[in-house]
Parts: C-alpha cells; sequence; structure tokens
C-alpha cells in the first residue's frame, strides 16, 4: 500500500556524527501511482516548455532563447526576435488557459508592464519549470536497485527516494502539476474549490471529472506528506 | 532658509517623493497551493523565521493576498520572478 513522504533519518556514529545529518525523502508508489505521475508530468512539461523558437533570425539570439537566457544578451530592453519567437503562444488569444496559471500576470493594473515582465522572465521561468518536471519524471523512472548510503538496507523497487535537494524541485514540480489539474478542474477561488467537494459528496460528478478529482486529491496528499517533512526538517535545522 | 522660489522647491520634493516610494511584491490566494507548502516558500526563499512565514500565509488565506516583500522596483520583480518559479500567484506593484 502506498504512504506518502516520510523523512528518513540516516543514523552516523562517532566523529561523523558531527555536522549536518542528510536528510532523505521516502514515498512508498506502486508502479501505476508511479506512471500516473509521470504521464501527468510529462504532460504538464509540454505545456510549460518554450514552444520551438523559428528557424530564422540570428543564431547567438536563437541560442540564448534556448536557454531561457534572452534578457541577458547584453541589448536590455531591444525586443529580440528569438525571444518573441520563444514565447509566441503567450500571445495567442486561445492559448491553454493552464499557461495563465503557470506564468501569471505579474502585475494585476498595468497591461503593459506585466506584458514587459512576461517578456523579460517567461523563456526563464518555462526553462526552469520544464528542467524541473523533467528531473522529477527521471526521479520517479529510476529503476536501479542498490543499498541505501549507512542503512545496510537495499531500496525496494517502489521507494521513491529523493535527497534534500531533490525534494525542493519534486515539491514544485507537484505544483505545477497540481496547477494545471486544478484549471482543468476551473477551480480557480475557494469557492469553487467548495463547490466541486459539495458535487464529490453529492454523486453528481460526471466519470471523467470524478476520476480527475480523484488524481487532483492523491497529488494534494502526495505533496502534503513531502511538504511536511520539509517543514520538519526546517524546524530541526532551527530555521 | 532656502532663497529658492517656492513652486520649483514643491517641484523637487514631489520628485523625490516618487522615487522614495518602495515597490511591493504580493502573493495572491489561490484554492491550489497548500497552506503548508506557501510556508514552506516562504521559509525556503526568504529565510524567514517560522512564525513570520506562518502569519504572512495565514494574512494569504483569510485576506487574500499579503505583501511579503518591500523595495526597489528591480527586487521585486526578482521575488516576484522566483515566486512563479515556485507556482505561487505573485505580483509586483507600487506600495500604496
Amino acid at each position: 500500500m502506498a504512504h506518502g513522504f516520510r523523512r528518513e533519518r540516516v543514523r552516523r556514529r562517532g566523529a561523523a556524527s558531527r555536522g549536518p545529518v542528510p536528510t532523505t525523502y521516502v514515498a512508498i508508489l506502486d508502479a501505476q501511482e508511479r506512471e500516473l505521475l509521470v504521464a501527468l508530468m510529462t504532460q504538464v512539461l509540454s505545456i510549460v516548455e518554450p514552444p520551438p523558437v523559428a528557424p530564422h533570425g540570428d543564431e547567438f539570439d536563437q541560442m540564448m532563447a534556448e536557454a531561457g537566457l534572452s534578457h541577458l544578451d547584453g541589448a536590455g530592453d531591444r525586443p529580440s526576435p528569438a525571444a518573441a519567437a520563444g514565447s509566441e503562444d503567450l500571445d495567442d488569444p486561445d492559448r491553454d488557459p493552464a499557461l495563465d496559471r503557470l506564468l501569471p500576470d505579474a502585475h494585476r493594473e498595468d497591461p503593459l508592464l506585466s506584458a514587459e515582465f512576461r517578456r523579460i522572465a517567461a523563456p526563464g521561468l518555462r526553462a526552469r519549470k520544464a528542467a524541473n518536471l523533467a528531473a522529477a519524471i527521471e526521479l520517479l523512472t529510476r529503476t536501479e536497485m542498490g543499498e541505501v548510503a549507512g542503512t545496510g538496507r537495499g531500496r525496494t523497487r517502489d521507494d521513491v527516494r529523493l535527497t534534500e535537494e531533490e525534494a525542493g524541485g519534486f515539491a514544485v514540480a507537484l505544483t505545477d502539476v497540481r496547477l494545471v489539474v486544478g484549471e482543468r478542474l476551473q477551480l480557480r477561488d475557494d469557492a469553487d474549490a467548495e463547490r466541486l467537494d459539495t458535487a464529490l459528496a453529492t454523486g453528481k460528478l460526471d466519470e471523467p471529472t470524478g476520476w480527475l478529482v480523484a488524481v487532483y486529491d492523491f497529488l494534494t496528499w502526495l505533496q502534503e506528506t513531502l511538504t511536511q517533512a520539509m517543514l520538519d526538517r526546517l524546524d530541526d535545522q532551527g530555521r | 532658509m532656502s532663497i529658492a522660489p517656492v513652486e520649483s522647491r514643491q517641484e523637487l520634493a514631489d520628485e523625490r517623493a516618487d522615487l522614495d516610494v518602495p515597490w511591493v511584491t504580493l502573493v495572491w490566494n489561490d484554492p491550489v497551493n497548500l497552506m503548508s507548502y506557501v510556508t514552506w516558500v516562504f521559509r525556503t526563499y526568504f529565510g524567514y523565521p517560522e512564525a513570520r512565514a506562518q502569519a504572512l500565509m495565514l494574512d494569504v488565506h483569510h485576506k487574500g493576498r499579503a505583501v511579503v516583500a518591500t523595495g526597489p522596483r528591480e527586487q521585486m520583480e526578482r521575488h516576484t520572478e522566483a515566486l512563479q518559479g515556485y507556482g505561487l500567484w505573485a505580483t509586483f506593484q507600487k506600495d500604496d
């Protein structure tokens, strides 16, 4: 049976006990649950990934745009054709609303400031989110078996083990997936969440929506366990 | 005592007031982000102590939004970008 993330404390003896003790976060997820997560993360990755850059234009600009560094090309405010091409789907009126949830307007009253911020920040934000999702997918598909350092125990196939550093990125990836699933469920404010809960409780949801709600609840549960474990770790560190 | 004409002194003061107005980074309530996760982001990204992170998270939750940082515009833009990277609904604006 699945269980959410828990901290696994590695006990060290003697001189090695000085200094920070590394934490590993471990969840037990069966193959079906891992496959579901990978499928969802892959979908979100395809939404968030910057669209392919148009093949024309300056090769350097294009490289920088692909690396999400368009705003660092020394040109300051000069609009780079490659950067514009790399986020043109953000200007498409028929764009996926999930994109707006992942990259919301950064200024609520000034559309020009929002557009300027988006032009500068979006390529980098999208590249980082994409890389983060790719890393999470990689963590879920690691199949190697081996001894867990210092414990003398091997990892079982259903263990999902994250280092401190991996855990933060994994929590962010879960957030991005929940934002997209939440958008599909039209969860835009707290009242929407209550309406959905009521519909679920009274059996008024159609089957696909009911399934999506179950997926959303699974993601919420998994993220909650991971976040609580990470908060617990911060408490231990006195931060 | 200054001998500058009153009008030009007034202009200078106005300009300075405008430059001194700080900018803020806001985080808005949304139905998806978990309270625990928002607290974790405030503690991890800003390094805020537990009590402050918790209070800010509760402000977001109950009041719909909270000012999580104040300072020059460039810095608020950086915070906004970083917090959006965490998936929070972050914006920046001139303090009012």
